[in-house]
């Protein structure tokens, strides 16, 4: 049976799903369900509530998993598959409950007949795992193991764990892995459709249209195309023709690519072959411009040996000239040297000139005497006139008698200036005694200063008293001893003494003491300074006596009186004073008188004097004149004598000096013509000079080593070139030459690569092409070393450049053929595609015609009036991008004999979903794979009307045993009386409360024919908890 | 839901569609390339021009990375702009590590012959001694981040003891250098050639090419994941 | 549908992760608008076909960019879900912002025993990780984590398992410090 299938692919083949198993899917307990196959299987549920939440879309779920239905999209892994798993939130308990971290899908597969042995034989234990986490690997694992291999217990817990170990037993078939999702479908079913499924939304939300799910005037042609191709196996041969597509495809990427590649090749290769062209023309070009540059080496030397020719000749004339001149200017020289040298004119010149020059020198000597003489008479004059004059104040002394009268004037005056000098002495000292009496500080002074400074008051005692004019013969003698006495308040005495340590010597009398009174006693002139005391004491010790007045002290002392003036008071004192200064102020206007009279005299005696002396010079003078008027006499006399001589010699020496100036004229004359002559020749010299470095400098030996030839052949080289550039200078040569090499350059080195330019040829360009004074001299040196530098350049890149040119020739042969193969390829490709297609188109169609014909055929015989498909040859894709459009319109009559009306008018849903049934059925039925099918159909009665529903169930139940389909429909409530007439199997889920995780035990009511089907599940039933019926 | 995708996945049947999903997954998301051999998607040609399409609405291409291999890359327009705009661009040091390793594993080895194809995978690591100039200069810790950077973005990978002298791990070239267009790949190439030598004659054609052709964007870009 | 734009936004998106713009930003063709809480920037996130996620991969044993230190960053980032994710009826996107503090402290309930600096070490990488890949956005200034825009790609078929995740999980103990 699946012995003829490769390893490890469609290992169920044509075996059916006998029975089901599932452990902690969904909430479905983890009892087995047996499965009629073949018949149509009613799937009914009771919830708590209603039908609903007893997991009948979960196990129908199962069923499709199971048939590797292509809506769990295997290729990503199946990812919706984890929703199966128990989930505690949908059971409402997730604080009871965890989530399963794993489950198990279990399928019990079998041949669809046969007897017990065989089934036995033939079985085949299909067990997926579903892991939530992907963590460790792929979600969907896949196991399986001919023959059963299920876990047995008693209850859910035991069946878990048995399950857990039974998975720990099966190996696994991928290598040390498992197969996972991906791989699913083709190893279980090798690619083959099993199922066509039509799930709730609540279980699968399914992103693709497919005939079941979706409402079939939905569905695009082209998917229904590919939906009856899955189900009849024609997709297989899809599958070549979607080969040969791609081979065409690649063969013409290969083709568009070798021919890309050989643009961008050629792209890159044109660069460089331009590069090479471009060198190749600067190899060209640089030995043109070496050419040229030959030329005018050719051209430089036949120039130079022509100037150098006519250089010579013109040297030889200049030198000729310059002899002859030189001849000339020699016969003029001798000619002024002739005229120069005349002795006797020399002689006579000297002699007259000698002659003029001595008389000359004498008379103007003369001259000087009679000017000097002159003078000195004109001085003597002057003092003879001024002596005369004060010669008349003599009045008739004579010189001795003035001068003795001049010395008697001037003892007189000595004399009374004496007297004048006493006097004034006399009065300033009265004026000074004056000034004392009349500040008060004429006795005792520096004392009464002192104490005042100290705020103690004093007076002289002299200033205290006051006495009258009889006492005064007594008093002013007893008082006189202490006239320098100061009076102090008796209290003050102490203090004030002690003040005037300073001045020894001084006198302090108390003032203000008590005095016994004796009699009468002289008043005091300052009632502050009360001295009664004092003068009762001195009355006590004194006597006073007449004749002349005078007073005895008891201590022998006596004092003499009779002052004329009173001695004692203040005012009485400066009156006295006073008087003294008149009388002194008198004695001095007196002496002054006297001294003047005597100035005066001396005057005259002195002018006496003067006039005396002046009458004796006078005559002196008088003398002196006449000597000085002889001499001047004789010396005038002298020169009138020396005149006519001297016009003599003059006239000489004229003559001599005109003859002696036209000598000098003549010989100017012959030395003007000579440096003329000189003048010229040495301009000559010069040009001559110039020629002889013009041809030192046409550097003929250079250039003769430049051309490395003989001058002969330079100029045989010149004759050879083209009439046209016969003519041509050096420096046309040069242009041409530096043009050539500037375009090689730049042929070699493009602007757009000018940094691969080597150094040296950088700095010789650089240095080539700078602008400024000597430009085209440098320019012309560094040319030489340049085309060197570019011949090497060119050199080194020769045989790389070859090189390169033959690998590309070599690549554009090699890659033209790979194109044309590539071509030639695509071409075949194209061939083989289209007579695949040709090919395939009829078998296609036949297959087509097929499913039509029994669409026809189910819709005639289940309530309807005939069906029909509608296709035609699509085109062939013009890309082999483009899938092969083939497209099918399922057409149906609404009404008997009416026409067939295409599948996406309007209709009402029943019939369409109904036709979506049996263009299934019929797309099964016609199938050449020989694989049956299963058709997993959640809400059986979706949009069924009463009387369709009714058919609907009649054709489910009746196609599982015309062709083999298993159909598994989930009942509505309302759908158990249509659906327990027609189906062959039915399951009740049982759910009574949300108490539990998991489902109570399900009703299984069913017949199956085929017995040993059933006995080959018996002990997995009666093993889980089901019992032999009665 | 308003996908980019919508209308090309619209008209495809289940397994089609997610051939195409699990392809672009595949692509997009794996280190490296795909095979064919697992992927339905990249072995038929529409399909194949479908995941293309898809993957350009994304700024992306389907890159050949070998015989039945495949990745994606971006296209080479985005690319520009993304670099143009400075968007996902390398850190100057990771990027200076990545070259490192570029011319030590790929471009020398290349050079000497020692290596063919122009995938930038390489079997010669780039030892801790190739890197040490840059360790001196940027310091150890710095490198050491700027390569594990580089390493989870898969630009390079590590290889163990390929030098027994130095301390350290060596690298080759990462998968992401896979995920590079022809066109990518040659401007890489071409940018090292003028970074590792400027005055070669193969530097020359490239920029007399560069100067006359379009301007090609020569900024080098990141070019993995 | 499709346009440059939105080609340009996506391969923008594929070079730098989801993109944080101004909420006036035009949602691109076929990408996730996330507003974030305070309205002035949203997320945008691309939307794979049919939303497959590179979780598919590994049905096809296929091998996507390895994480570094994975199982650390899937703890840290299980911890942060634990944490952020108050109302687990709700959408896990934005949820709740939590500390770092809070994130470390489930995360060592789960591996009791490390010590606080390796916790520390290994908690750290995995954040910076997390954030770059913005499964997490990290403030660390303030030390604060909330759920990154990528979390609002889990697919609704997920978030039973998520929401069973968070009950197992402990919550961070309040007023502790992580093992000090």
């Amino acid at each position: 049976m699946s012995g003829s299938t490769p390893q490890g692919e469609d290992i169920v083949g044509d075996r059916v799903l006998v029975g089901l198993q599932s452990v902690r899917i969904s909430r479905l307990s983890t009892h087995p369900i047996p499965v009629a196959a073949g018949t149509l299987i009613a799937v009914a549920g009771q919830g708590p509530k209603d039908s609903n939440g007893a997991g009948k879309s979960s196990l129908l779920a199962q069923i499709s998993l199971l048939h590797a239905d292509e809506q769990w999209r295997f290729g990503s892994g199946a990812p919706a598959a984890v929703d199966l798993l128990f989930n505690s939130e949908d059971a409402g308990g997730e604080d009871r409950w965890g989530n399963a971290d794993h489950g198990y899908l279990i399928g019990v597969f079998a041949p669809a007949a046969g007897t017990l042995d065989q089934l036995q034989a033939c079985a085949l234990t299909v067990w997926i795992r579903i892991d939530r986490s992907n963590q460790k690997g792929p979600r969907l694992k896949l196991r399986w193991r001919d023959g059963l291999h299920l876990p047995v217990g008693d209850s859910e817990a035991e069946r878990e764990q048995a399950a857990d170990s039974v998975w720990q037993a099966l190996p696994p078939r991928a290598g040390r892995q498992d197969v996972a999702a991906r791989d699913l479908p083709r190893t279980l079913y090798g690619e083959h459709v099993r199922c066509v499924s039509f799930l709730s939304t609540s279980v699968r939300a399914s992103a693709a249209p497919n005939l079941l799910a979706q409402p079939l005037n939905e569905i695009s042609e082209r998917r229904i195309f590919e939906a009856i191709a899955a189900l009849t196996g024609i997709d297989t041969e899809l599958e070549k023709e979607r080969q040969a597509r791609r081979h065409e495809y690649d063969r013409r990427q290969e083709a568009s690519g070798a021919e890309s590649d050989l643009a961008t090749w050629e792209e890159s290769a044109q660069v460089i072959e331009d590069g090479i062209d471009a060198r190749d023309r600067a190899r060209e070009l640089v030995v043109e411009a070496a050419d040229r540059w030959r030329s005018r080496t050719a051209r430089l030397l036949c120039d130079a040996l022509q100037r150098d020719a006519d250089i010579q000749v013109e040297i030889a004339e200049i030198d000729t000239v310059i002899n002859r001149d030189i001849r000339t200017a020699q016969e003029l020289a001798r000619q002024a040297a002739e005229l120069a040298d005349d002795e006797a004119f020399t002689r006579r010149q000297q002699a007259a000139m000698s002659t003029f020059g001595k008389l000359d020198s004498d008379d103007r000597e003369l001259g000087n005497q009679i000017a000097t003489l002159e003078q000195q008479i004109e001085d003597i004059d002057r003092l003879l006139r001024a002596a005369r004059e004060a010669a008349r104040d003599a009045d008739g002394r004579n010189e001795q008698a003035a001068e003795r009268e001049r010395a008697e004037a001037d003892a007189a005056l000595e004399d009374t200036v004496k007297a004048v000098g006493v006097a004034e002495k006399a009065l300033s000292d009265a004026e000074s005694s004056l000034r004392d009496a009349e500040s008060g500080r004429d006795l005792a002074q520096q004392q009464i200063e002192i104490l005042a400074a100290e705020g103690i008051g004093a007076i002289g005692l002299l200033d205290a008293v006051v006495l009258d004019e009889p006492d005064r013969a007594r008093w002013e003698a007893a008082l006189w001893p202490y006239r320098e006495a100061a009076v102090v308040d008796s209290e003050q005495l102490n203090r004030a003494s002690q003040l005037l340590a300073g001045i020894p010597g001084s006198i302090l009398i108390a003032a203000n003491r008590a005095s016994s009174a004796p009699g009468r006693l002289p008043g005091s002139a300052d009632p502050e300074y009360d001295v009664s005391g004092f003068l009762a004491a001195l009355h006590a010790r004194t006597t006073a006596r007449s004749d002349p007045d005078r007073v005895y002290d008891d201590a022998g002392i006596v004092v003499v009186g009779g002052f004329s003036q009173p001695a004692t008071g203040r005012a009485t004192r400066i009156a006295a004073a006073r008087e003294r200064v008149r009388q002194r102020s008198t004695a001095h206007e007196d002496a002054v008188k006297a001294r003047n009279a005597a100035g005066q005299k001396v005057i005259s005696a002195e002018r006496r004097q003067k006039g005396a002396r002046a009458a004796a010079e006078a005559y002196q003078l008088e003398g002196q004149a006449g000597t000085l008027r002889k001499k001047d006499q004789a010396t005038r006399q002298a020169r009138g004598e020396l005149a006519p001589t001297l016009s003599a010699a003059q006239a000489e020496r004229d003559a001599v000096l005109r003859l002696a100036g036209v000598r000098q004229q003549q010989i100017e004359s012959l030395q003007r013509q000579k440096t003329t002559l000189d003048n010229t020749n040495k301009t000559r010299r010069e040009k001559h000079g110039k020629l002889e470095e013009e041809q030192s400098q046409l550097g003929l030996p250079e250039l003769i080593v430049r051309w490395d030839g003989t001058p002969d052949s330079a100029s045989e080289y010149l004759r050879t070139l083209p009439d046209n550039q016969q003519s041509w200078s050096a420096d046309d040569w040069w242009e041409e030459a530096k043009d050539l090499i500037s375009t090689a350059i730049s042929e070699c080195f493009p602007p757009t690569a000018s940094d691969t330019m080597p150094m040296e040829i950088t700095g010789l360009l650089e240095e080539s092409s700078q602008r400024g004074p000597g430009s085209s001299r440098r320019a012309q040196v560094a040319f030489a070393p340049l085309l060197r530098a570019l011949r090497v350049y060119l050199r080194q890149q020769e045989g790389t450049d070859q090189y390169e040119r033959q690998q590309i020739a070599i690549q554009r042969e090699e890659r033209h053929k790979s194109l044309a193969a590539a071509r030639i390829g695509h071409e075949e490709a194209v061939q083989a595609s289209r007579a695949y297609r040709g090919a395939l188109t009829s078998a296609i169609k036949k297959t087509l015609a097929d499913v039509a014909a029994e669409f026809d055929r189910l819709d005639g015989a289940y309530g309807g009036y005939g069906a029909s498909l509608h296709y035609e040859d699509p085109p062939p894709p013009a890309d082999p991008t483009e899938a092969w459009g083939w497209k099918v319109t399922p057409m149906w009559r609404r009404a008997e004999g009416r026409r067939h009306i295409p599948y996406d008018r309007r209709a009402n849903t029943a019939q369409i979903d109904d036709r979506a049934i049996k263009l299934v059925c019929a797309a099964a039925a016609a199938s050449g794979t020989g694989r049956p099918l299963v058709l997993v159909l959640d809400e059986l009665g979706r949009n069924l009307g009463k009387q369709h529903r009714r058919e609907a169930v009649a054709l489910l139940g009746q196609i599982g045993r015309d062709s083999g389909i298993t159909v598994v429909g989930a009942l509505q409530d309302d759908m158990e009386t249509y659906a327990i007439d027609a189906c062959g199997q039915y399951v009740k889920l049982r759910r009574s409360s949300d108490s539990s995780p998991y489902n109570e035990q399900p009703v299984v009511v069913g017949y199956d024919e085929h017995a040993p089907r059933v006995e080959l599940l018996r002990a997995w039933l009666t093993g889980n908890g089901y019992r032999e019926p009665a | 839901m308003s996908g980019l995708f919508d209308d090309l996945l619209q008209p495809l049947g289940d397994k089609q569609r997610d051939a195409l999903v699990s392809a672009w997954a595949a692509l997009e998301y794996g280190s490296e390339p795909a095979s064919e051999a697992a992927l339905p998607a990249l072995r038929d040609a529409a399909l194949r021009h479908l995941l293309d399409q898809m993957l350009q609405r994304t700024g992306r291409t389907l890159v050949r990375a070998g015989a039945y291999l495949w990745t994606s890359g971006y296209r080479d327009d985005i690319a520009a702009v993304l670099a143009a705009n400075g968007w996902g661009i390398l850190p100057p040091l990771e990027r200076a590590a990545l070259i490192l390793v570029l011319i030590h594993s790929v471009a020398i080895p290349r050079a000497e012959g020692r290596l063919a194809g122009d995938d930038w995978q390489s079997t010669h690591p780039t030892t801790p001694t190739h890197l040490r100039k840059l360790s001196q200069v940027r310091g150890q810790r710095r490198l050491s981040d700027a390569l594990q950077w580089l390493r989870a973005a898969g630009l390079v990978r590590l290889v163990r003891g390929a030098d027994s002298e130095m301390a350290g791990a060596s690298y080759v070239p990462g998968p992401a250098l896979r995920r590079l267009t022809p066109a990518a790949r040659k401007r890489l190439q071409e940018n090292l050639i003028l970074a590792v030598g400027p005055d070669t004659a193969l530097a020359t054609a490239i920029t007399v090419r560069r100067r006359l052709g379009r301007p090609e964007v020569t900024t080098s870009q990141r070019s993995g994941s | 549908m499709s346009s440059p734009e939105a080609a340009l936004w996506w391969a923008r998106s594929r070079a730098e992760g989801p993109l944080r713009v101004p909420s006036v930003t035009r949602t691109p063709a076929g990408m996730l608008r996330l507003v974030e809480r305070d309205g002035e920037h949203c997320w945008l996130l691309t939307r794979p076909p049919d939303d497959v996620t590179p979780a598919m991969l590994r049905e096809l044993r296929m091998q996507v960019l390895p994480v570094e230190f994975p199982n650390e960053t899937r703890r840290v980032l299980a911890a942060a879900l634990r944490c952020c994710w108050t109302d687990i009826q709700a959408s896990p996107w934005p949820g709740q912002p939590a500390t770092m503090r809070e994130v470390l402290d489930v995360v060592d309930q789960l591996t009791p025993g490390r010590g606080e600096e390796v916790l520390h070490r290994f908690g750290m990488g995995a954040f910076r990780r997390l954030n770059a890949s913005r499964w997490l956005d990290i403030d660390d200034d303030v030390q604060r984590v909330c759920l990154g825009p990528r979390v609002a790609t889990w697919p609704d078929q997920d978030l039973p398992a998520l929401r069973e995740l968070c009950r197992e999980l402990p919550p961070p103990r309040p007023d502790r410090e992580p093992d000090r």
